[in-house]
């Protein structure tokens, strides 16, 4: 019951870490000029597709904590791995993006869009990046046979981190990419 | 009130008696942050108008041997590159304008007295004088420093 | 099936104290998990952090004694009094309060360890390593220099070009997260481990106090971390956040920093309010006086801490309305604390009262933390700090609350905890001795500085000019400053006095009210095996004096007359 309350708190603290850097984000974005960078270098469908992954990964890992509930050590290794896929393609696609934006030679420094844009999908994606460690190392685990009996908190709790990252892209994927569409300043 | 880069601020002053106000800049900026005094000179519309009048004129043209050759010397060592002295051909912006330099009470933002004696100190060595300040040292000889202190101290 | 108990292996041997003495030695102490090894950890750090940082403000105050000194150069200077505010705030004073709070919560709530006691360890040795980082910067090309706030553009790269700040960003981000985690760790433990019985409203008002704590930590530490790692960013990475050559904010740096710094005084002062509640309860023989109002300000306290960052920024031109809305709810604040103030007042009324070292620190916080209170309201007003900011106004302010309030509340909490942390009493006149020189050596230091903000003298500069009586203002800051000084030194000897050959304590030696006392002096590995029953705030007294508990008087007023 301690581990719950305790990645709460984990999770607190780390909505209000995005928080700050979506704050900072946004306030650059009310700048004349940046909302033209922001269409011009984003594209809310490739990237819309990827989030649909990392959404689906959700699914997936509710799909392996419910086969480790039910004492199904089978599927909760088949599930495990491909929440870990989804999660590896999201990471993969946020790579194909951020190579395509150096390349036209948008990057950290060019301007206050590009530093605002690439840190915060930065540390969302090193987000996405511990978790998918902490899920492989769970999947070893459950390999081993040291989840083939349900009782452990583990996989609610760390579900609880999992479903956060998915929660932040959410917003991010909203504010950055959907939004500039909807808004004229 | 804070000076921020990128911000425009205003505060407004009531001053109700003519004399000389001493201030200071508060938000630490760095090195130098103790030695960047203000000195606020209030004055009658009638002494101010005179004073801008003043201030608008070019620099006083050197009389003596030893100013014209500090002029010269001026001219000669890249002064004019930060330095402006309206009515020469300095026009640089880096540092403080010099056109009525001679003028000022005191120097360097309020850390000395402006005096020959701490002007040719200053031309000696400005790092030894108020460490950090971006003005280089330039290896003046001593006649140099005689002939420049002579031109600056009579910028009126 | 249920999952079987994880079987951690005790040591055979009792623990080491306080010292090297058990045959495990070092080895020992680096790899204790044990909550109450980690507190005295935590406070050794505090304690070697103490004199680091004094050792640095002593040297500017030298430098400060006459105008136009030049004992230190500017840049030193600089890199002094910037290391000066960042030790005393992140090296010792968080230190301290983690170092009480990982060593007496789970003893206050009848519990063993913390939650999770590994993750204790690796709180206290990234706080650790964050200090070193930071201090390694003097050996890496010079301390940071921009200030203990480091305020952008100072903080950018073309303006601090050596890589001080990149330490303390660094050092700064592993520290935080060593105090972010601890601050989980006790959070989850005061909700979740104690003792049956214990419900909320029995806790010890210094529980309460390091659960709203915790959740300040939580809440605000992510601001200071987003900031530094933004720094580094336009730092190493020449991103553009704060410089506004580029589009970037300057100001974008002080909100960020002050959304944290402003919970952070809070986070240092609420569990110094709750060592205080213990003391006064204890030493006036009497319950804390109206114990929902105390934990009850120290939730607004909480919750307002967020609502007050701006009065920092006053002289940054956010605008009247801004501005007006933080002056209002910067003066509101003052109210909670206020609150406290009169319950502790009324704690003292008619109790009768035992003036150990503990309780004059008791005492002496209640005038100084006031005088500092006061002048923080002062300059709530807009206009007021207008001409009072960055001055010695401010410096006098900040150290009546810091060193009145947050450092007074960890002395006194030596003074009351030592026999039990150590088993073993400190000498009790050179105690009163340390107390009465460093009272006077503080208020020598810093009453004169409200007159010096006032005449003019601006904060962080490394001299000043001769004007009129600033020169003799800033010798008797200096000649106190000197004074506290010593008055450490004699701190110091009085505890390894006490450790080498301190006579020894018993559990109990000031009859007091809360479980830690029911243990022995030290307490052993386990804590408990088994605890008292917890039916009030004041179980151990309850268990004493079982014809008089609290629980036997619901609802009434408890223990005016009770001793």
């Amino acid at each position: 019951m301690e581990n719950k309350l305790l990645i709460q708190l984990v999770v607190a603290t780390e909505a209000m870490f995005f928080a700050a850097l979506l704050i900072a984000f946004v306030s650059f974005s009310l700048v004349p000029g940046f909302r033209e960078q922001q269409l011009a270098a984003l594209d809310w469908r490739t990237t819309g597709l990827v989030t649909g992954l990392l959404f689906a990964s959700s699914f997936t890992y509710m799909r392996a904590e419910a086969s480790y509930r039910r004492g199904a050590p089978g599927r909760l290794r088949l599930w495990l791995l491909v929440t870990i896929a989804l999660g590896a393609l999201f990471l993969l696609g946020q790579a194909r993006e951020f190579e395509g934006l150096f390349q036209r030679h948008l990057d950290l420094s060019s301007n206050t869009f590009g530093t605002s844009f690439f840190t915060l999908t930065g540390f969302h994606g090193l987000h996405v990046l511990v978790g998918l460690l902490v899920l492989g190392i769970l999947t070893g685990l459950s390999f081993a046979g040291d989840y083939d009996r349900p009782g452990s908190t583990i996989f609610s709790t760390v579900g609880v981190y999992w479903h956060f990252v998915d929660i932040v892209w959410a917003v991010v994927f909203l504010v950055v990419y959907v939004l500039p569409h909807f808004t004229r300043l | 009130m804070d000076v921020i880069p990128g911000r425009q601020n205003h505060v407004w002053v009531t001053i109700k008696e003519p004399g000389v106000y001493e201030g200071a800049c508060n938000e630490f900026c760095g090195q130098q942050h103790a030695w960047m005094r203000i000195r606020v000179v209030a004055q009658t519309p009638a002494d101010y108008a005179r004073w801008l009048h003043a201030t608008d004129q070019p620099a006083a043209l050197p009389t003596t041997a030893q100013a014209q050759q500090g002029a010269a010397l001026f001219a000669h060592y890249a002064c004019s590159s930060c330095h402006q002295i309206k009515g020469t051909a300095a026009h640089g912006h880096q540092g403080p304008e010099l056109t009525h330099f001679a003028s000022r009470r005191t120097m360097l933002a309020g850390l000395l007295p402006n005096t020959p004696a701490n002007v040719s100190r200053w031309l000696t060595n400005p790092q030894a004088v108020k460490p950090g300040a971006h003005m280089p040292r330039f290896i003046f000889g001593q006649d140099s420093i005689r002939a420049l202190t002579a031109y600056l101290t009579q910028l009126h | 099936m249920a999952p079987q108990p994880v079987l951690v292996p005790e040591p055979e041997q009792p623990l080491p104290s306080l010292g090297l003495d058990s045959s495990q030695g070092l080895l020992q102490w680096i790899s204790a998990v044990d909550h109450k090894q980690l507190g005295i950890m935590y406070l050794w750090v505090a304690l070697l952090f103490l004199l680091a940082g004094g050792l640095e403000i002593l040297l500017v105050r030298v430098q400060l004694f006459v105008p136009r000194n030049t004992f230190l150069s500017p840049e030193t200077y600089n890199q002094l009094f910037t290391m000066h505010g960042t030790t005393r705030v992140f090296l010792v004073a968080m230190p301290a309060i983690f170092g009480y709070a990982t060593y007496l919560v789970p003893l206050m709530i009848g519990a063993n360890d913390l939650a999770y006691p590994r993750l204790n360890a690796l709180s206290l040795w990234l706080t650790f390593f964050g200090g070193c980082l930071l201090y390694f910067s003097f050996l890496a090309g010079g301390g940071p220099d921009a200030g203990w706030f480091n305020y952008a553009p100072l903080n950018q790269y073309n303006y601090s070009s050596s890589p001080g700040i990149d330490y303390y960003c660094a050092g700064l981000l592993l520290s935080g997260i060593g105090t972010v985690t601890a601050a989980i760790n006790l959070v989850v433990t005061i909700l979740r481990y104690r003792i049956p019985g214990m419900r909320l409203k029995d806790m010890p008002v210094f529980v309460w106090m390091i659960l709203l704590t915790g959740f300040l930590v939580v809440a605000a530490f992510p601001a200071l971390n987003a900031a530094l790692a933004m720094l580094l960013l336009d730092r190493q990475l020449h991103a553009h956040f704060f410089n506004a050559d580029a589009g970037g904010s300057a100001v974008l740096w002080q909100h960020l920093f002050w959304l944290f710094g402003h919970p952070e005084v809070y986070i240092l002062i609420l569990p110094a309010f709750g060592i205080f509640s213990e003391i006064f309860a204890v030493f006036s023989r009497k319950p804390v006086f109206g114990y929902a109002f105390i934990v009850g300000s120290g939730i607004a306290i909480a919750l307002l801490a967020f609502g007050v960052w701006v009065h920092h920024m006053f002289a940054v031109g956010l605008g009247n309305t801004v501005n007006g809305f933080f002056s209002a709810s910067s003066m509101l604040i003052g109210v909670p604390t206020g609150i406290k103030i009169f319950n502790w007042l009324a704690t003292m009324y008619k109790g009768s009262l035992r003036f150990t070292v503990a309780m004059r620190f008791a005492v002496a916080f209640l005038v100084e933390f006031t005088i500092g209170g006061l002048s923080g309201i002062s300059f709530a007003i807009v206009p007021i700090d207008l001409q009072l900011t960055d001055t010695y106004y401010v410096v006098a302010h900040i150290h009546y609350v810091f060193i009145g309030g947050t450092l007074f509340g960890l002395f006194a909490g030596l003074f009351y905890w030592f026999p039990k942390i150590s088993g073993k009493l400190l000498d009790e006149r050179l105690s009163r001795w340390f107390f009465w020189l460093f009272v006077l050596g503080f208020n020598a230091t810093f009453l004169v500085q409200h007159v010096l903000g006032a005449l003019g003298m601006s904060r962080r500069i490394y001299t000043y000019p001769d004007l009129p009586g600033w020169a003799i203002l800033n010798q008797i800051s200096t000649l106190g400053g000197f004074l506290m000084g010593a008055a450490t030194l004699l701190l110091l000897y009085i505890i390894v006095k006490a450790i080498r050959r301190g006579p020894a304590a018993p559990p109990d030696p000031w009859d007091a009210y809360t479980l830690e006392w029911t243990t022995s002096s030290p307490p052993t590995l386990q804590n408990f095996d088994r605890v008292i029953p917890v039916r009030s705030a004041r179980p151990y007294r309850d268990y004493k004096r079982p014809d008089d508990a609290d629980y036997l008087k619901p609802g009434k007023k408890k223990g005016v007359h009770g001793k």
